[in-house]
């Protein structure tokens, strides 16, 4: 109010100055010029707050977003679209999670970009750890919003008739919160970890909380989440938005990963919880509860129509296998995803599908992880061929397969388009019951019955049709630990679990080995390769988009069939019988492949330092209270 | 400042004392035109003080009751007139003009109400009609440029229709906008100079220190521009027809690489490390090296020539009517342009008219309104792009393949999408007319003003404006275009239209009197409103069919199919308001004419703010001393003294031009913010940005110092000012923790100081019946500095935060404590490398060498290399840093240069003899650096074959003897590279280095005009025409530099302020020659 003072100051001096001036004036002017004064200032007082209090229609303040569910439910959605775009989740699936024994990045080494990553070799400059980390951070921000929105939301009061509507979409924010905090945990361990909105936080440079305790937190989140959130059905949401029995699949995987091997900032070595079986009861009993409700989810009986299911609007997972998955759609860099276009089967530009893929490559060996003939899931995990400029299929080399889950093909967006509105999976039945064996195993020290089912069903999912080439079903303790492992890795290429896998078991190191030992044996066509021929001879024949086993069976290669050929020694010359071209199998993998600098398997990974990317450097910038990782 | 008011009502109060007896004269003083003369000094010889007419040319002066008094009638640009009062108690007076005198302006606009020249107290640069009608240019803002010290008008590009930018000392603010408010009679307009046409312009009068711009508040503190326009005249109605046409031409092209040394060029990169199948396909491309030769005679194609070598027309006609009976006077001019662009495919067309009505019939009560409307179209894309390098539009014309040849005439008309995904390359003619762009800004500017006297010295007006703007962009990218590339080959069309209602109205009262004829004091109180409402719509539509037209694009977007699973952006909408509610006063105070002093203060609020910084007052205060008017000068009679006077004032000024409701926190809604729950995006809420409740107003801190001096009867005259600006709670995108969810938050951290000297020198050298000849100088230093860039989390200051400009990679700007805004940031150049830098390896079996850097030089992989081992020949940067290792890195980076001139100005002469008339207008700008971004890109490869390249680059590193064979052996590749000088183009992404950093002083010849104006005695047989005079201009005719782009001047990333001086793609500038015809009836 001083400066309203000051003004009416002027204002009565003014007309003093006239009084006294104006001994000749007549008194009436005397009086106008008063009453003009006295309104001005009157005006002053009354309307001038009024006057500069404005809101622009075009936005809504968040007090109000939380008095309606219609905006409630907008600023959801508005948590949800950081899944999304260009540096959403799907970037944990195409570059942060690669590389580990099944896929990893193409191209060769640059500390700055995705291919730093893949090795391991990541600098605090790389740029693909800066954008995907603010942007699960912005999820966060939104998260915390609505979550202290809805609380003090006179809607989700006791007695509003909303209470229910509004507690669902608050554990949505939850659960949202809590995924985007467990994707940050598993790639930097420890982080900055904030509760409430930004607007509340007094101070933003937060030094960073231990990943066990975020992870702690989190697990707590989720247990209201799934109270707050009905069964599938029952929600009328379908996939992309959380629904009970995600909420608990979600919490049995954080579980396990809290009740396996973590970095721990202050040691700078994995280390795991002594009460880490507590953990894995979680992930028991939150496993065992979605098993117990097949009507919800259970598993598709047909492999590839999970993927294929995230493709198009024609779906066919009627199970709901697929218990969450990030929804893409709308072509653009914030709402709809690249894959399929960055990785995926390699499709030629000028093919009728359009490009796409190839951003992602195969370990070679993991090709030969899988069963010869009978596991199903080899060739809808790995694209083995490539389709030419003609809309054929061709073998790759071996050194130059590519991740499939992820197909342009099976999309119907054709031309330039690089986005694809191929949904990124995030969780689906399968791992549901894998978790459930691996559980049963580590609390009963050795696997009971039905975590053996639970194996064998995934198993027998897989091998269908070929039910006599499942492997024998183990029974002691390591050996189904081992089986699970193995498991894990032919189940899930390609799906952004199998590194942190590696990660919670701490056996990255040893695993990154056994590999190189491997893809040496196979370079040299030793041991279990022997047979694997040098060279393979292959001509284009028709792509037709049916079952991928059959469309590997049907790939022109001299001899036969590849399901022969690639596990026989063939010609082993370079030149080609007529007709075919000669395609390097073998021949294709030399040392630098193996331990080379510039594209070797994980050269620069360290045990107890790697595991863990190192911050960017502008978040170390503009947060003075974070501390670089160890190692970087 | 309340203490302070009081005083002066106290002093004011006190100093009625010694009545002597006295009688009232009154009366009235015109001009030998008629028209009244404001502003006019009248005096009794041989007594102190004095008083000054109105701005109706009355005057009222107490005179001895006995005796013949003398009144002494003196003003600026008028003879001297003494008059012997006898018993009358009512004059006329009538001044005549002195032609000797310069035709200076002695009317000053301050805001609120003018005062004569002799009363300033501020630092107040004004132009008059007669400096700028003369200039045959489309828009009053061109006509401006380095007229003014201190005030520099920067054309920012060749376009037509192309932003101008004003600033008044520098500009404080550093991420907002520093352009300075512009008021037309009273009303705030924005941009005001582009939409009014020189011809109409009475005065221009720009108000420089804050102490002066205070009266105008929360918007002033990037100095007011204050536009008078011209009214009618009562009497006869004069019709005046002015108009120009003539040609643009482009003044210079860039060299670029011949065809032989492009193909040789090419061959290099076709050859060099690549695989056989690259190798190959440089045959098919381009044949063999055997046959290479032939290249030798293709004639050489220059497609900016192609592109920018136009004869383009323009053309400006302008009327203008004005006249007026007894109490009324009308003035309207309308005003025509059309100028073809010399780009193909670009232009502008502009239509202005404007309607002035004055009504002054009865003494107590006058109005008066104006109406303007302006219509204007600008055409075409230009060249310029504020987004990636991938947006450059000149790119085409200086990249382009050389040449026409066998086999490819065709591609002007076809398009080849793998040759375009391959090169990043388009036909440039192809490419001029890929995109349709129409830009249409209509105004309607209308003001209404009405003023009572209440009594003869006490005043009320209102003025009462309303501006609405409509403008409409249409966009229309074809099949061919990146945008289209990126959306299924597909044409895209972007429509926008945004209308700005503004709405002011300002309410004074002025009270003028004078105490015993040596104390006069003007008192001005007033309360002011003003409301900007914004309503935005955008509508992008993809997927058109591939062979539309633009027309029927625009004409029917539904015409559109999305492939599946694609969705057309939504249409978008926002509306915003902005409000500002003043109290203001000024209170002026002269004692004697000798000692002047005016005091403002103005308080104003702004719905930009929250309710606890809302508010914020603005006061200053100016001191004057005539000394020339002091006795003891007097005595001296020193005749070629004629004013002297000294300034000082301090005062303080807002800046409200920040986004709105940026201390809110607000949801918006929008598709980005969505998410696809099924085969569909649902639109969500997120953030606006991370609101600051306490943001709060930009201020500047102003100290001015100025001396006028008025030598020979004013035949001279030079005024100094000395400023000291210091801007603080600059508004600075603070940048926060990642992990908040945002990247930065507006905060008031920053602090700027502006510090300069100007000069402006005006003299009438040769003054005879004949011959005149007069000159205006100005020159200007201003020094920009960074003073605070807020705190870091610990309290201590920030030292810089680096910018990128978005052209190149990479952040290549440094806003820095201590330095200037504007710094270029980047790599220094250090040539290239040499063989001496490698240690050589000799491999016997393929008889090669190959070369591995020595520890200690430099490594420039990663930053400049594209991630390759440099090699022999290979661009070389400086490190700087004492990082450890041989790798560039950022850390090397160092200032550059700076954009802003160690000083700048123009200087304007004028001769008449008889009947001609010429005028040679220059305008200089000496130490300021110039961001030649073209180079940088024209001589990088990074990811692109078949690019050509500037001329440089013929000059590069050679790998390849003439029998096209790679050499590697280090003694032969010695030899052959003896005579070069050049590095190889690098294949890393476009980066800053020094030798993109150029000396950006020039002088240009800016207009020189010759006209003839038929003698009198010819028009007055006529009995038609009162005037008719011919001209030729030459705009444009020749920049002095050491530039090596078009133009020095460019200016293409100015939506940030931090990022001047860069010239990445800017359009070329032209040369304009053309002929006129002014013609008055």
């Amino acid at each position: 109010m001083r400066p309203i003072l000051v003004a009416a100051t002027f204002w009565v001096g003014l007309t003093l100055v006239f009084n006294l001036n104006s001994i000749r004036m007549k008194f009436s002017h005397i009086k106008a010029l008063l009453s003009v004064c006295t309104v001005n200032i009157l005006l002053l007082g009354s309307s001038c707050k009024d006057y500069l209090d404005i809101e622009s229609p075009s936005t809504i303040s968040q007090e109000v977003t939380f008095t309606s569910t219609s905006y409630t439910n907008s600023a959801i959605i508005g948590v949800y679209n950081q899944l999304g775009g260009d540096n959403g989740v799907t970037k944990e699936g195409t570059i942060w999670a690669n590389m580990a024994d099944d896929f990893k990045t193409s191209g060769s080494y640059s500390a700055q970009d995705r291919r730093g990553i893949a090795m391991y070799g990541a600098t605090a400059e790389n740029s693909e750890i800066e954008r995907g980390f603010n942007q699960l951070y912005t999820g966060i921000e939104r998260a915390n919003i609505c979550i202290s929105g809805i609380q003090s939301s006179p809607l989700f009061a006791d007695g509003s008739s909303s209470k229910e509507l509004m507690g669902k979409y608050l554990g949505e924010a939850l659960t949202l919160r809590a995924y985007y905090y467990f994707v940050l945990v598993r790639n930097w361990g420890s982080v900055v970890a904030q509760f409430q909105p930004s607007s509340e936080t007094p101070l933003l440079d937060i030094p960073v909380t231990p990943g066990t305790e975020i992870l702690d937190k989190v697990l707590e989140d989720l247990e209201q989440a799934a109270e707050l959130v009905p069964w599938r059905s029952e929600s009328g949401y379908t996939s992309t938005r959380w629904t009970k029995g995600a909420i608990k699949g979600l919490r049995a995987r954080i579980a396990l990963f809290r009740g396996g091997y973590m970095m721990n900032k202050a040691t700078h070595t994995m280390e795991r919880s002594a009460d880490y079986k507590k953990y894995y009861q979680i992930a028991y009993d939150e496993c065992k509860a979605i098993m117990d409700n097949r009507t919800q989810h259970n598993l598709n009986p047909v492999y590839e129509n999970v993927f294929k299911s995230l493709h198009s609007a024609t779906r066919s997972d009627a199970n709901y296998e697929l218990m969450f998955e990030v929804g893409a759609y709308g072509a653009g860099s914030r709402t709809d995803t690249k894959l399929g276009y960055y990785n995926g089967l390699r499709i030629n530009a000028a093919a009728r599908f359009g490009g796409g893929g190839g951003g992602m490559m195969a370990i070679a060996t993991y090709f030969y992880e899988f069963d010869q003939l009978g596991d199903s899931r080899r060739d809808v995990t790995i694209g083995s061929y490539e389709i030419d400029a003609t809309g054929q299929k061709v073998m790759n080399t071996l050194n130059n397969m590519t991740d499939a889950k992820f197909r342009r093909s099976w999309t119907s967006i054709v031309g330039t388009t690089q986005t694809l509105a191929v949904n990124w999976p995030v969780l689906r039945f399968a791992d549901i019951l894998l978790m459930f064996a691996e559980a049963d195993n580590e609390l009963n020290n050795g696997p009971t019955a039905l975590g053996q089912a639970a194996l064998l069903e995934v198993r027998e999912r897989a091998f269908a049709g070929f039910e006599s080439r499942i492997p024998p079903m183990p029974i002691g303790y390591s050996e189904f630990f081992e089986a699970i492992v193995k498991e894990r890795l032919l189940e899930f290429g390609g799906e952004a679990i199998r590194k942190y896998d590696l990660i919670r078991w701490n056996i990255m190191g040893s695993k990154f080995e056994e590999t190189r030992i491997k893809l040496r044996q196979l370079m040299d066509g030793e041991g279990q390769y022997v047979n694997v021929p040098l060279y393979v001879y292959v001509k284009p024949a028709p792509y037709n988009v049916i079952a991928s086993q059959q469309e590997f069976a049907t790939l022109d290669t001299y001899g036969g069939s590849p399901s022969t050929t690639l596990f026989q020694p063939g010609l082993g010359t370079s030149s080609a019988p007529t007709g075919y071209t000669t395609k390097s199998w073998r021949k294709s993998l030399n040392e630098e492949y193996i331990t080379g600098n510039s594209t070797g398997f994980a050269t620069y990974f360290e045990s107890n330092k790697k595991e863990v990317f190192p911050f960017h450097q502008n978040t170390l910038l503009f947060n003075t209270n974070i501390e670089q990782n160890f190692g970087y | 400042m309340t203490k302070f008011l009081f005083q002066t009502v106290l002093i004011l109060l006190f100093s009625f004392q010694g009545w002597s007896q006295t009688r009232t004269l009154t009366g009235v003083v015109t001009g030998s035109d008629g028209d009244v003369i404001h502003g006019v000094t009248i005096s009794i010889k041989g007594e102190k003080g004095g008083v000054v007419t109105d701005a109706d040319g009355a005057f009222k002066i107490n005179v001895p009751q006995t005796g013949n008094a003398v009144l002494v009638v003196t003003s600026i640009g008028f003879k001297r007139k003494e008059i012997t009062v006898g018993t009358q108690n009512n004059l006329k007076i009538t001044l005549e003009t002195d032609s000797a005198m310069l035709e200076e302006v002695s009317i000053v606009n301050i805001g609120y109400g003018t005062v004569s020249r002799d009363a300033v107290t501020g630092a107040v640069s004004s132009v008059g009609a007669k400096d700028i009608k003369d200039f045959p240019v489309a828009t009053a803002a061109e006509a401006l440029a380095g007229k003014l010290a201190g005030v520099s008008v920067t054309t920012s590009e060749g376009k037509p229709g192309a932003d101008i930018d004003i600033r008044v000392r520098g500009g404080g603010s550093i991420t907002q906008d520093n352009s300075p408010l512009y008021i037309v009679d009273g009303v705030q307009v924005e941009n005001a100079l582009s939409v009014i046409s020189p011809q109409e312009i009475k005065s221009i009068d720009v108000l420089k220190d804050v102490a002066s711009t205070a009266i105008y508040g929360a918007r002033g503190a990037n100095g007011v521009v204050l536009i008078t326009t011209k009214g009618g005249r009562e009497g006869k109605t004069v019709v005046s027809f002015n108009t120009f046409a003539g040609v643009r031409t482009i003044t210079n092209t860039l060299d670029v690489l011949k065809p032989y040394d492009f193909v040789m060029y090419q061959y290099q990169l076709y050859n060099n490390n690549t695989d056989e199948q690259t190798k190959e396909s440089f045959a098919r491309r381009y044949g063999t090296f055997e046959d290479l030769d032939i290249y030798k005679n293709i004639s050489y194609n220059n497609w900016q020539d192609e592109v920018f070598g136009r004869n383009a027309f323009g053309s400006t006609q302008n009327l203008n009517i004005s006249g007026g009976n007894k109490g009324s006077s009308f003035n309207f001019t309308a005003n025509n342009y059309k100028d073809e662009g010399i780009m193909l495919n670009s232009g502008a067309q502009r239509t202005f008219a404007a309607f002035r009505y004055d009504n002054k019939a009865v003494e107590k009560f006058q109005f008066g309104f104006n109406a303007r409307y302006s219509r204007q179209k600008v055409l075409g894309v230009g060249t310029s792009h504020t987004g990636s390098q991938s947006n450059n539009r000149l790119r085409n014309a200086v990249r382009f393949r050389p040449y026409q040849g066998p086999g490819i005439e065709s591609d002007i008309d076809e398009f080849d999408p793998d040759y375009a995904n391959q090169t990043n390359l388009i036909n440039p003619v192809l490419g001029a007319f890929a995109e349709e762009k129409n830009d249409y800004n209509n105004q309607i500017i209308t003001s209404a003003n009405a003023q009572y006297a209440i009594l003869p010295n006490l005043r009320v007006r209102t003025v009462f404006g309303i501006t609405n703007t409509e403008r409409k962009t249409d966009q229309f990218s074809s099949a061919i275009t990146g945008v289209a590339r990126q959306n299924a080959n597909m044409p895209v069309v972007n429509l926008s239209n945004s209308s700005i209602l503004t709405l002011t109205n300002s309410n004074t009262l002025s009270y003028d009197f004078e105490i015993a004829g040596t104390h006069k004091v003007t008192l001005l109180a007033g309360q002011e409103i003003n409301q900007t409402k914004t309503n935005n719509l955008a509508v992008t539509t993809k997927w058109l069919p591939v062979d539309i037209t633009p027309e029927q694009a625009f004409a029917g977007i539904q015409k559109a199919t999305p492939p599946s699973g694609a969705l057309q952006d939504p249409p978008t909408t926002f509306e915003s308001s902005n409000r500002l509610f003043s109290l203001f006063g000024r209170a002026s105070y002269s004692y004697k004419d000798k000692y002047l002093a005016s005091f403002i203060l103005r308080r104003d609020g702004s719905s930009l703010f929250g309710p606890e910084n809302r508010y914020a007052l603005f006061p200053s205060g100016q001191l004057a001393w005539r000394i020339s008017e002091e006795e003891f000068i007097k005595k001296q009679s020193l005749d070629w003294l004629y004013n002297f006077k000294l300034r000082a004032s301090y005062g303080a000024g807002g800046n409200n031009r920040i986004p709105i409701d940026a201390y809110k926190i607000l949801y918006a809604a929008s598709s980005n913010n969505g998410y696809a729950i099924d085969e569909s995006v649902t639109p969500g809420f997120a953030p606006t940005l991370f609101a600051n409740p306490r943001i709060k107003w930009e201020t500047t801190v102003s100290r001015n110092l100025g001396l006028d001096l008025g030598l020979f009867n004013d035949r001279l005259n030079l005024t100094i000012d000395y400023y000291n600006n210091n801007t603080k709670d600059l508004l600075l995108s603070a940048k926060i923790a990642g992990t908040s969810g945002y990247s930065d938050q507006i905060q008031n951290i920053g602090e700027t100081s502006n510090k300069g000297v100007e000069l402006q020198l005006g003299a009438s050298v040769v003054n005879t019946k004949n011959f005149n000849y007069s000159v205006n100088f100005n020159i200007s230093h201003n020094r920009n500095r960074i003073e605070s860039l807020g705190l870091d989390q610990y309290g201590n200051p920030n030292a810089s935060y680096t910018v990128s400009s978005g052209g190149i990679n990479g952040s290549d700007f440094l806003a820095e404590l201590g330095g200037p805004v504007g710094q270029f940031y980047g790599y220094v150049s250090d040539g290239r490398y040499q063989i001496s830098d490698f240690d050589v390896a000799y491999n016997e079996t393929a008889n090669t060498y190959s070369y591995t850097l020595k520890p200690g030089i430099p490594n420039g992989r990663e930053i400049a290399l594209g991630g390759k081992n440099p090699q022999p020949g290979d661009m070389k940067l400086k490190k700087l840093s004492d990082t450890p290792g041989d790798m560039i890195t950022e850390a090397d980076k160092t200032v550059l240069g700076n954009a802003f001139p160690k000083f700048a100005g123009g200087i304007n002469q004028q001769f008449s003899y008889k009947n001609f008339d010429l005028s040679v207008f220059m305008n200089f700008s000496y130490g300021n650096e110039t961001y030649n971004a073209n180079k940088t890109e024209f001589t990088g490869q990074y990811l692109y074959k078949d690019n050509n390249m500037l001329a440089d680059v013929a000059n590069r590193w050679k790998w390849y003897d003439e029998n096209g064979l790679k050499v590697t052996d280090p003694a032969q590749l010695e030899q052959m590279n003896a005579g070069t000088s050049f590095w190889t183009p690098a294949s890393g992404q476009y980066i800053l280095t020094s030798y993109a950093i150029e000396d950006g002083s020039f002088l240009r010849i800016s207009n020189i005009t010759l006209g003839y104006s038929l003698p009198q005695k010819l028009l007055q047989r006529t009995r038609v025409f009162s005037r008719v005079r011919i001209y030729a201009t030459v705009n444009n005719l020749h920049t002095f530099t050491k530039y090596t782009g078009y133009d020095p001047e460019a200016n293409t990333r100015r939506g940030n302020p931090l990022t001047p001086g860069v010239d990445y793609a800017a359009y070329p500038r032209s040369r304009y020659i053309l002929g006129g015809l002014d013609i008055s009836f």
